[in-house]
């Protein structure tokens, strides 16, 4: 591997990389934790949870289209002890925050949430004078990524997904998760 | 029936229950009631066959804070006869109280519990006065003019 001032050239990242492959080279947590991670970012079940007009932009990304299934996550689940990922699409009142809290509270851990569109992420178009819409969900559930639109392209969902996948790559496959 | 000869009807014949009647610029009838006839007088809307309004369309209200006023306003509509009504009712602010009308349209049960919601207008009689969309334990009533909450952000001018 050759040093260089600018740093590992791309040709290095690559070859650091093929090496973390060997499975040889691996610690036992490691190599589980490569085989858990993999199996969890590819069948994340999100939670059929769609409040407003994100969930018509929702149903377009799992629809043929654009097609959720791609990213192994195309089984929306009615229930919340079957899914472990909460995509919050569409506003959020107060009462319905307490469903959304409960719904939260029931899934299994490990699980992510996504939080879509103005509404969940800050209140949206309904930030100024109203008296029931949670001015961002995160004040009740810890959010995972943010997905910022109004609503957002299914591209974008799509991109929300893959960096809940990152983020299940990179963190560790036990010790989560912090409350709210 | 022209509206301006059911105002002239109504005004005749119904005149110890409302206050006055008026034609709108947009060719409504509009019926302010007394407040203790008020559900006598929509019994006669609904049972004169000359006025026949079978239906209430909608029920709701409006605040007045420099009148100290909660107005009540009740929209009629005939199938019969194809005319649409709309019956006001002032109410005190600093205790709104009137019977239900759901004695006389059955469809006011949840308009009268919205306007309990957003309003806190009592309606005696009712037959579930509950809070219909706000949290049960919310205890504001958030279409007041004079609302403020926590959670409640003006829009800066």
């Amino acid at each position: 591997m050759g040093v260089s001032l600018k740093g590992p050239s791309r040709a290095d990242i690559q070859l650091l990389e093929d090496e973390s492959r060997i499975p040889g080279l691996w610690t036992l947590e490691k190599a589980v934790g490569f085989i858990f991670k993999w199996a969890r970012k590819n069948s994340l079940w999100p939670l059929q949870f769609g409040t407003a007009c994100c969930a018509i932009e929702m149903m377009a990304t799992a629809a043929g289209r654009y097609d959720i299934a791609r990213f192994g996550a195309e089984v929306f689940r009615p229930s919340p002890r079957q899914a472990d990922l909460l995509i919050a699409a569409g506003t959020i009142t107060e009462k319905m925050g307490y469903a959304l809290k409960k719904l939260y509270e029931q899934m299994p851990k490990p699980s992510w949430v996504i939080a879509m569109g103005s509404c969940t992420i800050a209140g949206g178009p309904y930030y100024y004078d109203s008296y029931t819409v949670v001015k961002g969900i995160d004040s009740f559930v810890p959010v995972d990524v943010y997905v910022p639109g109004c609503p957002p392209r299914p591209e974008s969902l799509i991109h929300g997904l893959m960096a809940i996948q990152k983020k299940i790559e990179d963190e560790p496959i036990f010790r989560r998760r912090r409350s709210a | 029936m022209t509206n301006e000869e059911l105002k002239t009807k109504i005004e005749s014949d119904l005149k110890d229950k409302v206050l006055f009647v008026a034609v709108s610029a947009q060719k409504e009838v509009l019926v302010t009631a007394k407040a203790d006839a008020y559900i006598s007088l929509c019994r006669d809307l609904r049972d004169k066959p000359e006025y026949s309004y079978q239906h209430l369309s909608c029920l709701t209200a409006v605040d007045y804070p420099k009148e100290n006023k909660i107005t009540l306003v009740c929209h009629l509509w005939s199938y019969k006869r194809a005319s649409q009504l709309t019956l006001k009712v002032d109410l005190d602010r600093a205790n709104p109280r009137i019977p239900t009308v759901e004695t006389v349209w059955k469809s006011a049960n949840w308009f009268e519990r919205e306007v309990y919601d957003l309003y806190g207008v009592h309606f005696d009689g009712h037959s579930d006065l509950r809070r219909i969309m706000m949290p049960e334990d919310y205890g504001k009533y958030p279409l007041r003019k004079d609302f403020t909450d926590d959670g409640f952000i003006v829009k800066p001018n």
